[in-house]
Parts: structure tokens; C-alpha cells; sequence
């Protein structure tokens, strides 16, 4: 990892630009654009609508590696027109995950235990998701989700599961007014065991919305493959 | 004489009173800094202001464990506890991120250090158009949050310069949490402190030193064994200062011990030992009571140099002792040689001292005068007392005092009849020389006069590479101007010439103030173009064309109020925290007079950054550690350049007496050969010379002189050698026991001061004895007195 050691300069400019709260946006939007990528690890068949958020998050403990592509809608309120981002998320379990946007600007995140790694046009950078309070338990409750960890992720937000047809939606309200200030909603739809989409609602009220394709959970990365694939925009997944 | 001896007491107890209440010691810098040029003088200051600076005052602790809760609890708890000493802790680096939210609203007066030619390009159509689509850029990247909220108001991300530049204010890699910084990894924490007195105030950092070192034991103990380490110069200077004086007593108490049992073997009566000792107690009291006098106060060095100096006076009792016992001063000839060879002797050593007075070195000339006058005291006390001292009874040598007597004049009487041995020991002396002499290689660095303790060091480069701020010794130094605004401006000006010398990959980088503030007149000059030629209609038609909410952004405020910001004053940044990231910036010169440094890192051609800067005369580029050498390197030229002119008096001065060639010979040339011959065998063994040889030297010539005299006032004043053959030979064996066992010091500097003087008064009597049996053989039939 100490190839990635950003500059001094850089990190500085990263941390210091915004107050703390929209750092902290920015590693949900970052951590939570994964979340529906686990969407093979359901594919059990079951027709019918999940009986409770147990059973809809249950499977995500038992990835092991995928590879998904996503779209990304970012809606925010300065911009006239939304911003498409493509691009794809590797999971390696336990820990490891990186998400790339290959479009139309070049950028990536990795996320491994108690690390968050930046990669854009100024360098890679390291942020300590571990100091930031409210931000720390968006990193947690991405970990909650893929341990099928519903008692966690339940003191922290409130959880509503709606279904219809077969067409499931978690929708996740952050207790702490804390985390609230970071995220005011996420919203997490499927279809019978697949999550199609991610909706983020952001503090300021700007969304996004990432729309997953079909999964390929059977991919096996090493942790230098994983590198590679976080720090090179031409490396394939 | 009664009347003269009660005088002298009295003199000497008026002394003694003003040195007690008045002494002052010092160890100033510039004790080794020349006078007089003007580039050196400003130099000095400004090393001098460096060694006196929060830079140098600096402590950096790292306390390190196995997470970050058991790190911060220590750390929180060393914190409260360095609260109650001596220094004051200082928040750190981590105060940029706070400082760069205070600094928003001044974005418009910091866009360029040059506006008038980079705003037109940076701000024109299409430069606002490639930033527009940079913020653009920047929302949809993961960093987009980051700028999210700021983008309202600063659609052209301007801030952003600011935060880069202020960035490099302080690089490192901490961050802050709970108060404390923290390392990435969260399992180490650094605390900066800096202490109250300077790195080189030797009793006060030692005593907060010992103070650290207990505390950090105990706290680590109470917090599950964290390992606390520190980095700091002066923990540097009180180690090397330890192992110096532990090396000092381990040395001294050997030669005292040494030296006391020669004097016991020879004079048998050891009431002697306070008429040896009371010539030089006068003479070290008097030295430091006219330097008091003369200067206000005594550097350290002179205390340490001069007291050398002043052991030369140790022959004089000796000399005396050996005259009224052995000869019994009864013969008048033989009397008023002996008187005139301890005039003689000490009148041309304080005649060589006398000459530093006007080598332009403070500490040469402090040294002359505390030698000069301790000299002179010695003298006047021990021809006043020393015969007080001998009762009648002591007419009667004891047997062992005769016998060693004569044993040392059959030596010498041995050498006056073997011709070889003058010719064999002169022979191998100019081998010597001529072999060695041209090897010899000059040490001017200080830093290899200390030893550096390896534990002290790796723990040094452990915190430092945890701290990531250090940069190399190279700075620049504005000086010379007089308001704050002055020397700001000078700094815009520098910092241009440094970034043209980091594109040249002259330099490879540089921290300056010049990344936190600008002169006011810079900032008004970017204000200034904003105004008149950037209309806020221009950035929202950019933000339009770039498909942006144009209305949701209001880059020059409300009514323009961004636009009507006065220039940001140092004065305005007065929370302590951020004073902390300013003061280490300004040096202390002389008074009223400040100074502005850049740390410079990575100098690749110091050549051409020095070319580079010319055009500002009121930069001094300067490498500290190098200028240090220099300064050492000028002294050591300057105080041989000395050396050489006290020798021309000193032969003046001979001359003058014997006017005639041979006594003049056995008296100035051993220990001239002496110095020569010391050198060129340390160079032989590939001892490099530095500073402390030179001042070494100084004593061999001082008693090399002295031992040629006492022989050729002997042997023109008496029939007999015994009794100066054992004076001389005992001044040198308790000189070599003396100082010649700081040889064996494990400090490099001891060390030299005792391999010069070990040598060089060894050789130096061996020389003096040849050269006077070789030459004075007939001296009394050349009746040349």
C-alpha cells in the first residue's frame, strides 16, 4: 500500500477543501455505489417477495468475489443536466473493494478494513474513514450489509422493506441526526433476490442513483491484481 | 616584598568577589564568528539568530503503541505532564486545514504571484471555460463531495491554489484527532513542543532533558509499555555535553592522580602541592575576572581553552621549587637566570597570546586575554609566594629529589656527549615532517568534534521520518529590511525565483511563509485585475455554457462582498495557534532588525541558486551546516595565521636577549618542530586536524618555548643540569599526564586537544634537550649573556 502513498499536498488539499460533513458524503456516495453488487449472491430463485430484511441480506455474507458494472446518475442541484459515470466494482471477501468510474473521467475508490483509498486526476490519496465519526459507520454499515448483519445496521438506521410483485426496496433512514447530515436516505431495490439499484440521498439533497448489471460471481482476485485494477485506468477487471 | 605579597592578596580576594557575584558564562555562536566583513557579520547574526529560533528549539515526541486508544490515552496524558515544564507545546502542523477555512474569503487576493501576466491567460474566456469544466469534473469524481459545497461560492475553485500552496506550508502526513496528531496507520501520535531556553543553553536543556527522560518511562508504564521517542537538536547537544564531562572526569581523575604521584615521587614533601596550585588558582581567577571586565561575561570555550592555557603556568612553581631546594638559591647567577627564564618564559607566551587580541575573533580574543592575564598572575603569584613557601629546613633536599635531579642531569649530559643522537632525533623528525606534513587533511565540520549517540540518532531518524517535515540544512534569510510589509514583499519576490529554480531542477522544493501570506501590495494587485477585468456575468455565462444552475452560485458573494475584502495582515491571523505557524518563520537578529528564512529541500546546484538569487542582495543563501564548517574553517586559518605572527614577535623577543644564534635556536626552534612534527605524525596515522589541534598547538608552542628558555638560562647561569633538566622534565610529564590523556577520550574533540598536546610537549622537550646539549655545549665560554 505504500505505493499509494499520496502526497502530502494533495492530501491536504482533499481534506482541507470542505468542512468535515461533505467529506463525509463523499465516502458514502463512494462506499455505498457498491452496495447492490452483490446481486448474484441471491440469486436463490425464490419468486416470491424476501418475508424479511434478514432473508433479503442474508446471502451477502457468503461472496467470496464478483465483478459487476454499474451506470451512476448523479443528480446534484448545481448542474442543469445529471452526470453519468460507467464504470465496475470488484469485491473480494473480506474486505476488499474497489469501484472504478472508466467514464467519462477516470477515477476509482478502494475501500479495505478501517482504509479508503482515492484515485482522480490529482493522485491517489488515503482518507482514515476511522477518525471520521458518522463517516466510519457508512464504511461499517457497507460491512453490516455484506455480513447480513441486520441488528448492526439496525441501530443505526431505521430499516423499511417494501415489496410488490416480487419487487423488493430497502430504504434505510439514519437514526443520528449525525449520520443524517451526511445521508438523509438510501434506498436499495431488487427484483425477487437480485439489487437492481442504489439510490443515495445526500445532506444537500443532490442524489445518485446506480444502476447494476449482471454480476459475475466467480472472479477470484489477488490483492495485486486488485491494485492494478484500482490504479490503472487501462487495467482490465 | 611583605607589602607587595598583602597586595596581591588583596588584589587577587577583590577579584575573586567580582567574579562571584558577576560571572556570567555563555556559549554563544558567535564566539566563532569573524567580525568586521559585512556578509559574514550578517551571516553570523543569522546563525546566531538560528541557533536562539523555535526552529532549533523544536521538540518532536512520538509516542507509538499498539492502537490508536492506547496512543491517544498516553498521549493525552504525556501532554498534561509536559504541560509543567519548562516549554510550550505547540499544536502542530494539522492547523493548516483550519487555518485554510479561515483563509476562504481572502481567495481573490491570493490567486497569483504574478497576476498581471497569469490572470489574463488563467481568468480569460477560454481559461474560465477549462476551469468550469474542471469543477465539472471534480462533482463527478469521488472527490466531487469534496467540492460540492464550496463550488457556490467558488465556482472557479480558487481556493483550491490556496490550499495547495498553504499545504506546503508544513508537509507532513499527520492528522488531527481528539486534539492530538495522529499517523496514518492511527498507531502512533506526535506531540510538538519547543523548549524555553535555547538548544545550546547546555544547564537548562540538560535539566529538562533529565526531566523528559524520567517522565517518559512513566508514562509508557502506565500505558501498556507504548514506546516514546523524541527528536530534538538539543537532546543532541546535552548527550554529546554528558558524554564530554563524564569523559572529562574519567580523564581528569586519572591525571590528577597521575600527576599528584609524580610530584610526590619527585618532591617526597607534598606541602608543596598548594604553592604548585595557588599560582594556578590565581591565574584562572584573574583570567576570568579581567574577561568579566573586559566582556561582561566568559564563553564556556574560554574557560575550557584558557584554563589549558593557563597549566603552562604550572612550570613556574616548579621551576622555583626546583631552584630554591636543589640549588639552594644561594648562588646569584644561577638565581637571576632562573628568574630571568620565568620572565622570559611566561613574557613570550603572553606575547603570542596578545597577538589573537587582534585576529577580528571574538573567542581568539577572549582566549588571549583570559591566557594573557592568567599568565602574568601565575608568574607574579609564584615569585611571590612560591619562596614563602620553602622554610630553611628544606635547603636539605630529600635523597629521592637529588637522585631523580640526577638522574635527569646525567640524561641530559649523556645527550650533550652522543652528537648521533642530535643528529638521529632531528634526522627522523624532518622524515617525519617531510612525509607527513603534506598529508595532512583539514576537519572544519563541528559536527564530527561531538559524538553522536547511534541509539539517540536512530531514534532521531525514527520520529523525523514519522514527523515527514524535515527539510535539509539549506535556507534562505531575508535581512535587511525594516517593516513587516518590506520583508513579505521580499518574499513574494523570492518565492518567484525559487519556483523559476525548481522548473530549472536546481531546487527540488521549498517552504516559505510566502505559502500562508502575501505582501499586501500583491494581494491588491490580484484583487485589483479581478475587478476590473473579471465581471461576475462573465463566470455565470461560463457556468451556463458548461450546462450549470447558473443562479444556484454566487462567486463574488452578495452585493460583490468577496471583492471588498481588505488585504489578509499577519496581525489579522492572532488566534496562537496560527502565530505558531507564523513566528518560526521571523529570526531574532540584532535588535529591532528581523529576519525571513525559506527552508530550502533538495538543493541540486547550490552554484546556480545562488547566481539565481543574486539579483536580491537581501537573500543569504546559506548552508547551515556547511557555514558552520566555514566559520570553523576561518577561525582555525585565522588563529594559525595568529600563531605565526606571535611566533615572529616571540623570536623578536629572543632575539633581542641572547643575540646570538644558538640560544636563540634551542629556544624558538622546539617547539616550532615540536607542532610540526605532532602534526605530521597525526597525519601520518590518517588522523585528520581540525580546530581543537590548532588550539592544542597553541599550548605546545606556548610551553615549547618555555623549555628551550629554562635550559639556555640554566646552562648560561650554572655549571650543573640536574635541577632544570627535572623542572623541565616534570612540566612536560605533568602536561602529557594532564591534558595528554585526553587522548584516550572517546570525544573526537578531547581527543585532539590531547593528541596535539600529548605529542607536541613530549617532542617538544625532547627538542629542547637535543637542540640546548647539541648547541649550548660551550655556552658559557660564548659568554653570549
Amino acid at each position: 500500500m505504500g505505493k499509494h502513498s499520496n502526497s502530502s499536498a494533495a492530501r491536504a488539499t482533499a481534506l482541507s477543501a470542505v468542512p468535515l460533513l461533505t467529506r463525509r458524503q463523499c465516502l458514502a456516495a463512494a462506499l455505498l455505489g457498491p452496495l447492490g453488487a452483490t446481486s448474484q449472491a441471491l440469486a436463490a430463485g425464490e419468486p416470491n417477495c424476501p418475508a424479511s430484511v434478514r432473508e433479503v441480506l442474508q446471502p451477502f455474507s457468503k461472496l467470496v468475489g464478483l465483478r459487476v458494472d454499474f451506470v451512476e446518475e448523479k443528480r446534484i442541484l448545481l448542474l442543469k443536466k445529471p452526470l453519468v459515470n460507467r464504470g465496475s466494482v470488484v469485491f473480494m471477501a473480506p474486505g476488499n473493494l474497489v469501484r472504478r468510474i472508466d467514464s467519462p473521467t477516470p477515477s476509482a475508490v478502494w475501500i479495505r478494513p478501517g482504509q479508503f483509498w482515492v484515485r482522480d486526476k490529482s493522485g491517489e490519496r488515503k482518507l482514515e474513514v476511522a477518525r471520521w465519526g458518522p463517516a466510519n459507520i457508512l464504511v461499517n454499515s457497507f460491512l453490516y450489509v455484506l455480513r447480513g448483519d441486520v441488528d448492526a445496521l439496525n441501530k443505526h438506521y431505521r430499516i423499511a422493506l417494501t415489496c410488490l410483485g416480487g419487487a423488493w426496496k430497502l430504504e434505510l433512514t439514519p437514526r443520528a441526526s449525525e449520520l443524517a447530515k451526511i445521508v438523509r436516505s438510501l434506498r436499495i431495490t431488487g427484483q425477487q433476490a437480485a439489487p437492481e439499484t442504489l439510490e443515495l440521498v445526500d445532506g444537500s439533497g443532490d442524489t445518485s442513483l446506480t444502476r447494476f448489471g449482471k454480476a459475475n460471481d466467480q472472479v477470484r482476485y489477488t490483492e495485486a491484481q486488485l491494485k492494478r485494477f484500482f490504479s490503472s485506468p487501462a487495467a482490465k477487471p | 616584598m611583605k607589602l607587595l605579597r598583602l597586595a596581591s592578596l588583596a588584589v587577587l580576594l577583590l577579584i575573586a568577589a567580582l567574579v562571584v557575584r558577576s560571572l556570567r558564562v555563555t556559549t554563544d555562536l558567535s564566539y566563532f564568528l569573524p567580525e568586521g566583513n559585512a556578509t559574514s557579520q550578517a551571516e553570523s547574526e543569522i546563525l546566531r539568530a538560528l541557533s536562539q529560533s523555535e526552529l532549533s528549539r523544536r521538540i518532536a515526541i512520538a509516542v507509538s503503541g499498539k492502537d490508536e486508544n492506547q496512543v491517544l490515552e498516553a498521549t493525552k496524558a504525556l501532554k498534561i505532564a509536559l504541560g509543567k515544564l519548562p516549554l510550550r507545546l505547540s499544536s502542530g502542523p494539522a492547523e493548516v486545514q483550519e487555518l485554510a477555512a479561515e483563509l476562504f474569503s481572502h481567495r481573490y487576493q491570493f490567486i497569483s504571484d504574478q497576476p498581471e501576466q497569469e490572470l489574463p491567460v488563467l481568468l480569460g474566456r477560454d481559461g474560465l471555460r477549462a476551469l468550469i469544466d474542471r469543477l465539472k469534473e471534480t462533482l463527478g469524481s469521488p472527490a466531487g463531495s469534496l467540492v460540492r459545497e464550496v463550488a457556490v461560492k467558488d465556482p472557479l475553485l480558487l481556493s483550491s491554489r490556496m490550499l495547495e500552496r498553504l499545504s506546503k506550508l508544513n508537509a507532513t502526513s499527520l492528522t488531527s484527532k481528539e486534539g492530538v496528531l495522529v499517523s496514518e496507520d492511527g498507531n502512533a501520535a506526535v506531540l510538538f513542543a519547543v523548549s524555553r531556553e535555547g538548544a545550546f543553553e547546555g544547564p537548562a536543556q540538560a535539566q529538562l532533558w533529565s526531566q523528559l527522560d524520567a517522565l517518559f518511562p512513566r508514562i509508557s508504564a502506565r500505558y501498556g509499555n507504548v514506546t516514546i521517542e523524541a527528536s530534538a537538536l538539543a537532546r543532541h547537544a546535552v548527550s554529546a555535553e554528558r558524554s564530554m564531562r563524564a569523559d572529562m572526569l574519567r580523564v581528569s581523575t586519572i591525571s590528577t592522580v597521575a600527576v599528584l604521584m609524580l610530584l610526590w615521587i619527585v618532591f617526597v614533601r607534598l606541602r608543596y602541592l598548594p604553592l604548585l596550585l595557588l599560582p594556578l588558582g590565581a591565574g584562572f581567577l584573574v583570567g576570568t575576572g579581567v574577561c568579566l571586565l573586559a566582556f561582561g561575561t566568559v564563553h564556556a570555550m574560554t574557560f575550557a581553552f584558557g584554563s589549558a592555557l593557563i597549566g603552562v603556568a604550572t612550570d613556574y612553581p616548579v621551576h622555583l621549587v626546583n631552584h630554591l631546594v636543589l640549588e639552594r638559591g644561594d648562588a646569584a647567577g644561577s638565581r637571576r637566570h632562573s628568574y630571568i627564564a620565568l620572565v622570559l618564559g611566561a613574557f613570550t607566551t603572553v606575547l603570542g597570546l596578545l597577538c589573537l587580541v587582534w585576529g577580528g575573533l571574538p573567542g581568539l580574543r577572549e582566549i588571549a586575554v583570559f591566557g594573557a592575564s592568567g599568565v602574568s598572575t601565575a608568574l607574579v603569584v609564584s615569585l611571590l609566594w612560591v619562596p614563602v613557601g620553602i622554610e630553611p629546613g628544606d635547603r636539605v633536599p630529600p635523597l629521592r629529589h637529588l637522585k631523580i635531579a640526577e638522574i635527569c642531569g646525567n640524561a641530559f649530559n649523556w645527550l650533550r656527549s652522543h652528537r648521533f643522537a642530535h643528529w638521529l632525533v632531528l634526522l627522523v623528525a624532518c622524515v617525519v615532517c617531510a612525509l607527513g606534513l603534506p598529508q595532512v587533511k583539514w576537519q572544519d565540520d563541528p559536527r564530527k568534534l561531538t559524538t553522536l549517540d547511534p541509539t539517540l540518532a536512530l531514534e532521531d531518524s525514527r520520529v523525523q521520518k514519522l514527523v515527514a517535515g524535515e527539510e535539509g540544512a539549506e535556507l534562505v534569510v531575508l535581512t535587511g529590511l525594516g517593516s513587516e510589509q518590506q520583508l513579505l514583499k521580499a518574499n513574494d519576490k523570492l518565492a518567484l525565483v525559487l519556483e523559476r529554480a525548481v522548473q530549472d531542477k536546481i531546487l527540488g522544493g521549498y517552504s516559505s511563509l510566502h505559502h500562508l501570506i502575501w505582501s499586501e501590495e500583491l494581494q491588491a494587485r490580484n484583487l485589483d485585475w479581478i475587478r476590473a477585468e473579471l465581471p461576475e456575468g462573465a463566470i455565470k455565462r461560463a457556468l451556463e455554457q458548461a450546462e450549470f444552475a447558473s443562479d444556484a452560485f454566487a462567486p463574488f458573494g452578495e452585493n460583490g462582498s468577496a471583492l471588498r475584502v481588505s488585504p489578509l495582515r499577519l496581525a489579522d491571523l492572532s488566534r496562537r495557534s496560527y502565530q505558531e505557524l507564523i513566528t518560526p518563520w521571523f529570526l531574532s537578529l540584532a535588535p529591532g532588525k528581523r529576519g525571513l528564512l525559506t527552508r530550502l529541500r533538495g538543493v541540486k546546484d547550490p552554484v546556480a541558486l545562488q547566481r539565481a538569487l543574486a539579483e536580491m542582495p537581501e537573500a543569504h543563501y546559506m548552508n547551515v551546516s556547511q557555514y558552520q564548517a566555514q566559520a570553523y574553517a576561518r577561525f582555525r586559518e585565522r588563529l594559525l595565521l595568529l600563531l605565526a605572527g606571535g611566533l615572529i614577535l616571540v623570536a623578536l623577543t629572543l632575539l633581542l636577549r641572547y643575540r646570538a644564534w644558538r640560544p636563540f635556536i634551542c629556544s624558538l626552534v622546539p617547539p616550532v618542530l615540536a607542532g610540526l612534527t605532532a602534526s605530521a605524525l597525526l597525519a601520518l596515522v590518517h588522523q585528520p586536524l581540525s580546530l581543537m589541534h590548532v588550539m592544542g598547538l597553541l599550548l605546545v608552542l606556548g610551553m615549547g618555548a618555555d623549555y628551550g628558555i629554562f635550559f639556555v638560562e640554566s646552562l648560561l647561569g650554572q655549571a650543573t643540569v640536574g635541577a632544570p633538566s627535572l623542572s623541565v622534565a616534570m612540566a612536560c610529564g605533568s602536561t602529557v599526564l594532564s591534558f595528554g590523556l585526553l587522548a584516550l577520550s572517546e570525544t573526537p574533540a578531547l581527543r585532539a586537544v590531547g593528541q596535539m598536546i600529548g605529542l607536541g610537549t613530549l617532542l617538544g622537550l625532547v627538542f629542547a634537550a637535543v637542540l640546548s646539549a647539541w648547541l649550548l655545549k660551550d655556552t658559557r665560554r660564548e659568554q653570549v649573556a
